[in-house]
């Protein structure tokens, strides 16, 4: 089981991972949008940690999961401060209990995805960051299904998130501010799909710290 | 009951957002139209649109019982503003519309119909049409034709010397809102801010003025007034 103590660990995990890795993020960002996604996550999610560490512990996963997301709206003011915020105050909805089996990480992750469809209104295959949500959601929903514990569901998450991504560079940008290069866009990986991956690799590796303090 | 519609213009700089708002405030002064741009770091305005500015623009539009239409300047703006729209309470939201269509043109229409006492999907709607105002005026670079016959129609010179540009053609529209019919210049409907710039209309120039509907005689002879009294200027 996922408790609050994993949340609060996904949270601190991938402000240290987008920090490390947003010079990387913005310069994809730079190539075909306007060059600030890795500064703008990395400052809103070290927000988020500043906040939840304020806040008195919260007793759910989805007090965290909320908090986040409005954090996430009043500290990053481009595209991808709504669009996380979506996805974490859909999933906040969600998650309100202490701990999430496999199947509740599965309900977590398919919130996220639906915010961001909402929100965005882009298909899979626009390279957006949905190309990293989809292919997460689905590949955790099969791990669940296959009998998979937690751990392993965001294992399989993290991984096709991480190959969504990737294959974004394949793609020609229609939706966002890409979209005026087009084709131009193409070699170039999508930022947001990018730092998706990056949150779900937080998530997995927060799951395994857990996991291994109790072995 | 509604008291009217009032804008919410969102952009990724705060002047170009105000900018916008000075422009439609312009045609139409009375309209509520608040400008949120760009995003604080650190009490430094950088690019970006901002989520807690635009709910709190939007709310206060609400709280004075205006219904509000919010336009965006890129599709990220759009992004914050449907964000605002699912953190209202439903039956607030309910009075929102989020409008699609170009920034600046559509603010301009957007205001200019809200003068004119329209409901919020009126002008919702004309945000999205403004989108197709920019081709050309109908015989640009080419003589203007002769006006045609019609019956019940009136002729008038345009009494100004600049032409039936946006300010003059934003009273007009102002000014036919008032009238229970359909006036027409040259078969342009006289609402459209728009359709009256792609006239072309110099100084001068002879105008066609037809008008259906209960109140067609008063509104023709209004707008005949208007127009060749120079619409506000000579």
């Amino acid at each position: 089981m996922l408790s609050v103590a994993w949340a609060l660990e996904w949270m601190r995990r991938s402000a240290a991972l987008v920090a490390e890795r947003r010079g990387e993020l913005s310069e994809l960002d730079r190539r075909i949008g306007d060059g600030d996604h890795g500064e703008n996550l990395a400052r809103g999610l070290e927000a988020v940690v500043t906040r939840l560490e304020e806040q008195p512990r919260p007793q759910l996963v989805g007090e965290v999961l909320r908090t986040a997301a409005t954090t996430l709206m009043s500290t990053v003011g481009g595209a991808s401060g709504p669009l996380y915020g979506t996805a974490f105050l859909r999933a906040s909805r969600v998650c309100a209990r202490p701990e999430l089996d496999a199947q509740g990480v599965v309900v977590l992750l398919e919130a996220c995805l639906e915010g961001v469809r909402d929100r965005g209104g882009a298909l899979a295959g626009d390279k957006t960051m949905l190309d990293a949500w989809v292919p997460a959601a689905e590949a955790a929903a099969r791990a669940a299904e296959s009998g998979a514990d937690p751990v392993e569901v965001l294992e399989a998450a993290a991984l096709a998130a991480r190959e969504g991504s990737s294959a974004t560079a394949a793609l020609a940008a229609v939706r966002g501010r890409a979209s005026f290069l087009g084709e131009l866009s193409i070699g170039v990986a999508d930022p947001g799909a990018a730092s998706t991956a990056l949150v779900l690799e937080a998530a997995h590796e927060a799951a395994l710290a857990g996991a291994r303090s109790v072995a | 009951m509604s008291a009217g519609v009032g804008l919410v213009l969102v952009a990724h700089a705060g002047e170009l957002a105000r900018g916008a708002a000075t422009v439609a405030r312009q045609m139409a002064p009375e309209v509520e139209i608040a400008a949120v741009g760009g995003f604080l770091v650190d009490q430094v305005e950088t690019l970006g649109t901002d989520v807690g500015g635009v709910l709190a623009a939007v709310e206060s539009q609400l709280d004075a019982g205006r219904d509000v239409v919010v336009l965006g300047d890129l599709g990220s703006a759009l992004l914050t503003a449907g964000l605002v729209l699912e953190l209202l309470e439903p039956e607030r939201a309910a009075r929102v519309r989020v409008a699609e269509g170009p920034f600046v043109e559509g603010a301009v229409a957007a205001a200019v119909k809200a003068a004119g006492g329209a409901s919020l999907e009126e002008v919702t709607a004309t945000v999205t049409g403004a989108a197709s105002q920019w081709s050309l005026p109908a015989g640009a670079g080419v003589e203007p034709s002769e006006p045609p016959e019609q019956d019940g129609a009136a002729r008038v010179v345009l009494g100004n010397t600049t032409g039936l540009h946006a300010r003059p053609a934003a009273l007009l529209a102002r000014l036919v809102a008032r009238f229970d019919a359909k006036v027409t210049v040259n078969d342009a409907p006289a609402e459209s801010v728009f359709e009256l710039m792609k006239l072309g209309a110099l100084g001068g120039a002879e105008l066609l003025v037809s008008a259906v509907g209960p109140q067609a005689e008063e509104a023709r002879e209004a707008v005949v007034e208007a127009i060749s009294s120079g619409l506000g200027e000579h």
